[in-house]
């Protein structure tokens, strides 16, 4: 096996090394009371069906920069095609003039964004969560076995 | 040189353009970052009947470009929502409204909206990507195209969505404003510009089963009143008519099973119509039936057919001659985009006629539909 090859190999697996043992959490800022969430509002609010949590609108943001990130939201929380998700978020903003999920594709946008309205979700890998001390984990949404 | 009204006609158009594209080129930049779309849903469809001999009200063959720009804007608890569409046979402010958000599940509106109690002008609106065939159910069609019923109304409307269990929800909406009137061969939507028009009240309703909240399968019941004026000098068909209250009840359900998917609307009327000297009674039935086929993930097969009860006897859809009374059609599209299509479409076609009997014609659609965003 020449350099080259080998190269290529462990740039072909090193995402799931990356992803190896993680998880993947939902996120809201510190000052939101609630502390957790089920999986069926943490669903409705990423397509746009209105969602409280301790009396508050949710808005669900997305954190668009990471690949592997963007594949397991479609695989495990909308459980939906990019396709379908999209036409489906797109039919609510002409039905109700309902906002999409802002994307963002930083983890620090994200964090911002989830700082300046109370109570809206996202969702990240748990070591950058466990590095933003402002921010609460509220659900596992996916973990690596 | 262009007479007055028709000046005035244009004038609103004209001025909303104009605040449209402002926005656009100065605000948007700046409203960047806040929860705010602007969505452009564009199409162009051909229609060709030459090949059968087309009744005079049918309409000619064209080939019409369409652009509808979708605004909204959401606060905390503020949102509006804007619609305006062009396209080369009008231009319209088609929804103009500011809502509250009284809790995450109830929205209260107040502008110019789609009738509520219409399933699928409130479904797809002008978003003409949306909805798979080209054409649309004629029960369903816009005031300026014949449609039998109020499409746009101004004033209050009030939407919630209740969760019942599980995934089960309920949603309903109700709304009160100005209803259109009768003018020539058409309603006529209340002009905001024109508040000295005499239009009178509508009140519409809508209760909607979702069954899973996730997922788009629903059923629910539609309910409106409307006191339609009358301009009885626009037409001699109108002479001494002064007032139609029209009451519509109807049922929808809107169904998917793995590729297959199923809509099906029918509509009853019951039109007290007011003249000079005497009350005349008039009431039908009309609906469809819609079959939708996805065949892998980018084509669609298609079929509808629009039918109704006692609706070729109808005094009020006499006033209506280029309604489609009938149509049965065929269809495919398909998706060569994230959001482009292409749709091909043949239909037998009976327009409604003043007469005794119904002008059958048959016609072709071609379309390309995108949305840009």
């Amino acid at each position: 096996m020449s350099f080259r090859t080998l190269l290529v190999c462990l740039l072909i697996l090193l995402p799931g090394v990356v992803a190896a043992g993680q998880q993947l959490v939902l996120v809201s800022a510190n000052e939101c009371p609630a502390t957790e969430i089920s999986m069926l509002d943490v669903r409705k609010a990423y397509l746009g069906i209105g969602v409280e949590l301790s009396g508050y609108p949710v808005r669900a943001f997305r954190l668009l920069g990471d690949e592997t990130v963007v594949q397991l939201f479609f695989q495990n929380i909308v459980a939906m095609s990019e396709k379908s998700y999209e036409r489906r978020v797109l039919s609510l903003v002409l039905k109700y003039g309902t906002p999409r999920p802002r994307g963002f594709d930083s983890v620090n946008e994200l964090a911002a964004a989830l700082r300046s309205r109370k109570c809206s979700i996202g969702y990240m890998w748990r070591r950058d969560a466990d590095s933003l001390s402002d921010l609460q984990i509220i659900k596992v949404l996916w973990q690596q076995n | 040189m262009p007479s007055r009204a028709y000046l005035r006609r244009f004038s609103v158009p004209l001025r909303c353009t104009a605040i449209i594209l402002s926005y656009v080129m100065f605000c948007a930049p700046v409203l960047a970052e806040t929860d705010h779309d602007v969505v452009f849903f564009t199409s162009v469809d051909t229609f060709n009947n030459k090949f059968s001999d087309p009744p005079p009200e049918a309409a000619d063959s064209y080939a019409r470009p369409t652009l509808d720009v979708l605004y909204t804007y959401s606060g905390e608890r503020f949102r509006f929502l804007g619609e305006y569409l062009w396209s080369s046979t009008e231009s319209e402010l088609e929804r103009f409204k500011i809502g509250w958000q009284a809790d995450a599940h109830t929205m209260v509106w107040f502008g110019r909206y789609h009738a509520t109690s219409k399933y699928w002008t409130s479904e797809y609106h002008h978003g003409q990507f949306l909805q798979t065939p080209i054409t649309r159910p004629s029960v369903e069609e816009w005031e300026d195209e014949s449609g039998p019923m109020p499409s746009h109304l101004t004033g209050l409307s009030v939407e919630q969505e209740r969760d019942l269990s599980s995934e089960r929800a309920l949603n309903w909406a109700i709304s009160l404003g100005f209803a259109p009137k009768f003018v020539s061969q058409e309603l006529e939507a209340f002009d905001v510009l024109d508040p000295e028009s005499d239009h009178k009240l509508g009140v519409n309703a809508r209760l909607v089963f979702r069954p899973e909240v996730l997922r788009n399968n629903q059923v629910g019941v539609l309910m409106a009143w409307n006191d339609i004026n009358v301009e009885s000098e626009s037409s001699p068909a109108l002479f001494d008519l002064d007032r139609i209250k029209q009451t519509t009840i109807g049922v929808f359900g809107d169904w998917r099973w793995d590729d297959w998917r199923l809509i099906a609307n029918l509509v009853y009327f019951d039109n007290h119509m007011k003249y000079v000297d005497r009350d005349l009674h008039d009431e039908f039935a009309i609906g469809y039936l819609q079959f939708e086929y996805g065949v892998g993930e980018d084509w669609t097969v298609f079929g509808r057919s629009d039918n109704g009860i006692s609706e070729d006897s109808s005094t009020y859809l006499r006033l209506l001659p280029a309604f489609i009374a009938h149509r049965n059609m065929l269809g495919a599209r398909w998706d060569f985009r994230p959001f482009q299509s292409l749709t091909v479409e043949l239909a037998d076609t009976s327009a409604q006629g003043s007469g005794e009997s119904h002008n059958n014609f048959k016609e072709i659609r071609f379309q390309w539909s995108g949305v840009f965003q």
